[in-house]
C-alpha cells in the first residue's frame, strides 16, 4: 500500500496537500509495478501493416497495455495507426540512396491527457483533469547500405514497439519490414524468481530449484534431443502407421523396410518401381509420371535409340567443344566450319596450309625439316625454282628420259638421242666443231618410193611460181618450177604463172614448158630434147607447139649478055629439129629486089626444107630476095 | 598461126607475122609445085606469104597425137589431097564437108569433136610482156 495522509477535523486542506495524496497513491501504484517488475508491453500493441491498403503507417492492436521503467501505465483502448512516413518531428523518413534502407524505431511512451480546465484563484488556468495516457512516437535513424543499416537506439523512458525497415522507392511497408526482435514486451516474473520442486524429476536435473533453471535445463535437455547430441530417441520407439509398402509400426522396422524395398533389385520388386517421378516435359522425348522404374526404362529406351541412332543423333552445334588450338568456336558445327574455313584460307599469314604440319623428309640433294606444310611448299618452290633458273649442271642429259612419241630414236634419254641426233648429223654434215662446221658432207639418199622420187624441195625467195623441185625416176632427173609431181601428173603450185624445167638421162637432157592454168598434165606441151644417145644427137628435138623464125635468102645474077630466067635454091636447117614436119612455113620478105615472089618450097621434113626460086633478069643483072620464115608445127 | 577453122565456105587464116586473120576460099589454095604437096596462100596484107606443106609419105606418125600441130596436119593434108583431086567443078565446094569425108569419120569424131576448129590458146605472159616482134603468138591448146 501507498504512504498516506490523515486528514483531520476542520483542515483547511491545501491544493499541494491533495496533490500529495494523489502523488503517494501514484507511487505506491508504481512501486508496485516495479516491485513485481511489471515492465514491457504486457499486451496488445501488436504491429502490423496498415489495413485494408497498405501505405507508410503501422497498426496496432489494441486494447494495449504496457509498463515504462517507471512504472506508469500505459493504455489504449483502440486500435493505432502510426505514420512511419515522418517521425516525432516530422521529417521524412524516405531512403533517398538506392541500395541504402533505413530503420525506424516506433516506441510507445506515458504522458497525462490534460483536460478539465479551470481558472484558479489567481486566475490562471489550470486543467483539472491530468488522466493517464500514451503516446506513440517514431524516431529514425541515419539510412546506410542495405543489411547493414544502424537501428534505433532504445529510449529509457519509453517501450520499443518494434523496429520498421524504410526502402528506396517504398510506398508501402509490409509484413517483412517490421521486426519485433527488439520489441520491450513485459516478462511477468523472471524465472529465477520462482521455484519448482525437482526430487520427482527422472529427467531434469537444474542445477538450481527455479523455473528459470528448469526452463534452462529444459532446454539444454531439448537442445541436445533436437540437436540429436544426447536424449536421442531409439527408432524402434518411434511408432510409424503402416503406409504404402510400408507395413512396420515403428520408424526402425519401416526405415529398415523402405531401405530393403527399395534397395532391392528384384525383378517385379525393384526399389526404382517404389519410388514415383513425376511427368517430365522435354523434346523430343518427354516422360509420363510414373515410377523411376518406368522412367529409368524409358531414358534407357530413349539412350539406347539415340547412341543407336546412325544419323541425326545430334546437330553438331548441340554439341560442345572447348576451343583448341585455331580453333575458337564452342561446338563441334562452329568448329568444322572454323577448321574448313581455316584449312581453305588463302589469306597471307592464315593460310590453310600453314595449319598442317608435316614430318620431315628426307632427301638428296633436297631435303625438307619437318614444319607447316605451306613452310615446306615455299622450301620446295625455292628448290625448283634454283633448279629451274640453274644454267648449268642442272640435270645430266642421260637423266633426262625422252618420250619419243614420234617414234624417231633408238635412245630413251637426251645423251644418248643427242649422240644419235648429231651421229646422223655428222653422216651428212660438218659438225660445229670440226672445220667447215655446218656446211654439208656428200648428200646420200636412200631408195624412195613413187614412180617420181622428191629429191629436193625449195621454196626459194618465196614466191609460189618459183618453188624449186627435183626428181628422179627410173631413167632421169627432173628439175621443175612451178611443177609438183602427185604422182601420176604434173600439177602446178601456181595456176596463174607457167611451168618449167629440165630433164636429163643417161641418153638424153630435155627441157619442158607447160603453159598457165587449172588442171595437171601428164606431160609439158613444149619440149627441146637433145638425144645424146641416138645417132643424129647434134641439135634439140622438139615437140609440143613450137615455132622456129629463122632468115633466108636468095640471090639470082644474069651473067649472060641477054635477058633470061635465073634460078637458084638453097636450104633451110631449122635451129631444132621438129618433132614432125611443120605444117605451115610463112616468108615474110625484108628485102628484095626486082621481085618480092616468094621461093617455092621443097622437100620440107622435120630438119628444115628447102626452096627454089626463078628471076627473069636482063644480061648483067641481079636480084636478092630476103626474108624471115616462121615454121610451125 | 596458119588454119583456125573450117567451113563449108571458107577457110579461117591467121598471119604468122602480123596475127591479121582472114576469110579464104578453097580456090586460094594454089599447088606451088608438081606434087602438089605445098599450097601457097595469097600474101597477108603485111606481105607474109604462107605455105601450106603436106606430110610426106614416109613421114612418121605424129608424136603428139591430139595436139594443135596434129590435128593442122590432118586438116592440111586433107587440104593438099583435095586441091590435088580438085576439078573446075570444086569451086563451090563444101570444104569442111570434103575435108571431114576425106579424114574419115574416125578421126573427125576422135580429134574434131566439135567440128574443124582448131583455134589455140595463147599462154598466159610469165613476165613482161616481149616485145612485138618477138612475142610468141601461137601456141599448142
Amino acid at each position: 500500500m501507498a504512504d498516506r495522509t490523515d486528514f483531520y477535523f476542520r483542515q483547511r486542506v491545501s491544493e499541494a496537500e491533495l496533490d500529495l495524496a494523489f502523488e503517494l497513491l501514484e507511487k505506491a501504484d508504481r512501486n508496485l509495478a516495479a516491485d513485481v517488475n511489471i515492465y514491457g508491453v504486457v499486451s496488445g500493441a501488436v504491429p502490423s501493416p496498415h489495413s485494408p491498403v497498405a501505405d507508410l503507417s503501422i497498426d496496432l492492436t489494441a486494447p494495449g497495455r504496457a509498463y515504462d521503467n517507471l512504472g506508469q501505465r500505459i493504455f489504449f483502448g483502440t486500435g493505432q495507426t502510426v505514420n512511419c512516413a515522418v517521425d516525432l518531428v516530422g521529417i521524412p523518413t524516405d531512403v533517398a540512396t538506392a541500395g541504402h534502407e533505413r530503420w525506424l524505431g516506433v516506441f510507445l511512451r506515458f504522458r497525462r491527457q490534460l483536460s478539465d480546465p479551470r481558472t484558479d484563484g489567481n486566475s490562471q488556468q489550470v486543467y483539472f483533469r491530468r488522466d493517464e495516457s500514451f503516446e506513440l512516437v517514431v524516431r529514425q535513424e541515419a539510412e546506410g547500405a542495405a543489411g547493414a543499416a544502424p537501428r534505433v537506439a532504445l529510449e529509457p523512458d519509453e517501450l520499443l514497439v518494434c523496429d520498421v525497415l524504410r526502402r528506396p522507392g517504398q510506398t508501402q511497408i509490409i509484413e517483412s519490414d517490421i521486426d519485433t526482435v527488439r520489441r520491450q514486451a513485459f516478462i511477468f516474473a523472471q524465472g529465477t524468481s520462482v521455484g519448482v520442486q525437482t526430487g520427482l524429476w527422472s529427467i531434469l536435473q537444474p542445477i538450481s530449484g527455479t523455473v528459470q533453471a528448469s526452463l534452462d535445463e529444459v532446454d539444454a535437455e531439448l537442445t541436445e534431443h533436437f540437436g540429436a547430441t544426447g536424449r536421442r530417441h531409439a527408432a524402434t520407439e518411434i511408432d510409424s502407421s503402416p503406409r504404402g509398402f510400408v507395413s512396420a509400426t515403428n520408424v526402425q522396422a519401416a526405415i529398415n523396410e523402405i531401405v530393403d524395398d527399395l534397395s532391392s533389385s528384384t525383378a517385379g520388386s525393384a526399389g526404382a518401381i517404389r519410388v514415383g517421378a513425376d511427368a517430365v516435359a522435354g523434346t523430343p522425348n518427354a516422360m509420363a509420371a510414373g515410377t523411376v522404374d518406368a522412367q529409368l526404362a524409358s531414358l534407357l529406351g530413349f539412350l539406347n535409340s539415340h547412341q543407336g541412332a546412325v544419323t541425326g543423333a545430334h546437330n553438331a552445334s548441340a554439341i560442345a567443344a572447348a576451343p583448341h588450338g585455331f580453333l575458337s568456336g564452342t561446338n563441334v558445327q562452329s568448329q568444322l566450319q572454323e577448321l574448313l574455313t581455316d584449312l581453305a584460307s588463302t589469306s597471307a599469314g592464315q593460310a590453310g596450309s600453314q595449319r598442317v604440319g608435316s614430318e620431315a623428309l628426307g632427301g638428296s640433294p633436297n631435303a625438307l625439316p619437318a614444319g607447316a606444310v605451306k613452310d615446306q611448299i615455299a622450301a620446295l618452290l625455292g628448290f625448283i625454282n634454283i633448279h629451274l633458273t640453274q644454267y648449268t649442271d642442272a640435270h645430266d642429259a642421260v637423266n633426262i628420259s625422252v618420250a619419243d612419241y614420234a617414234s624417231q630414236l633408238l635412245s630413251a634419254d637426251v645423251e644418248g638421242a643427242l649422240a644419235e641426233t648429231l651421229s646422223a648429223f655428222s653422216g651428212g654434215h660438218y659438225r660445229s666443231n670440226e672445220p667447215n662446221g655446218g656446211q654439208h658432207r656428200t648428200i646420200q639418199q636412200p631408195q624412195f618410193t613413187g614412180s617420181k622420187a622428191l629429191l629436193w624441195d625449195a621454196a626459194g625467195t618465196g614466191d609460189t611460181g618459183s618453188r624449186f623441185r627435183v626428181y628422179a625416176d627410173s631413167g632421169s632427173i627432173w628439175f621443175t618450177i612451178n611443177a609438183g609431181w602427185t604422182g601420176s601428173a604434173w600439177a602446178r603450185d601456181s595456176t596463174s604463172l607457167s611451168s618449167g624445167g629440165f630433164r636429163f638421162s643417161r641418153s638424153d637432157f630435155e627441157t619442158y614448158y607447160q603453159s598457165s592454168g587449172t588442171g595437171t598434165f601428164s606431160s609439158f606441151e613444149r619440149r627441146w630434147r637433145l638425144p645424146m644417145s641416138s645417132s643424129t644427137n647434134s641439135a634439140f628435138e622438139t615437140s609440143g607447139a613450137i615455132q622456129e623464125q629463122g632468115r633466108i635468102g636468095l640471090g639470082w645474077t644474069n651473067n649472060g649478055s641477054g635477058s633470061q630466067a635465073v634460078a637458084t635454091a638453097g636450104a633451110v636447117t631449122y635451129r631444132n629439129r621438129f618433132a614432125a614436119t611443120p605444117s605451115s612455113i610463112t616468108f615474110t620478105v625484108n628485102y628484095f629486089t626486082v621481085d618480092s615472089t616468094p621461093p617455092s618450097i621443097v622437100s620440107s621434113t622435120r630438119d628444115g626444107f628447102g626452096y627454089y626460086g626463078y628471076r627473069t633478069l636482063n644480061a648483067g643483072q641481079y636480084a636478092f630476095w630476103v626474108a624471115t620464115y616462121t615454121a610451125t608445127a | 598461126m596458119p588454119i583456125l577453122d573450117v567451113t563449108n565456105t571458107h577457110l579461117t587464116q591467121r598471119c604468122a607475122t602480123c596475127e591479121g586473120v582472114r576469110e579464104l576460099g578453097f580456090r586460094d589454095l594454089t599447088p606451088t609445085n608438081d606434087e602438089g604437096d605445098v599450097l601457097a596462100l595469097p600474101a597477108c596484107s603485111c606481105g607474109s606469104v604462107e605455105f601450106l606443106v603436106g606430110a610426106s609419105p614416109d613421114e612418121p606418125p605424129h608424136p603428139s597425137p591430139g595436139s594443135f600441130g596434129h590435128r593442122h596436119r590432118l586438116v592440111v593434108d586433107a587440104l593438099v589431097a583435095l586441091v590435088r583431086e580438085a576439078t573446075e567443078e570444086d569451086d563451090e565446094l563444101p570444104i569442111a564437108d570434103a575435108l571431114s569425108e576425106q579424114l574419115g569419120d574416125d578421126a573427125v569424131q576422135k580429134w574434131f569433136p566439135e567440128g574443124l576448129k582448131l583455134e589455140p590458146r595463147k599462154p598466159a605472159p610469165d613476165g613482161p610482156e616481149p616485145p612485138a616482134d618477138e612475142e610468141d603468138a601461137w601456141t599448142q591448146s
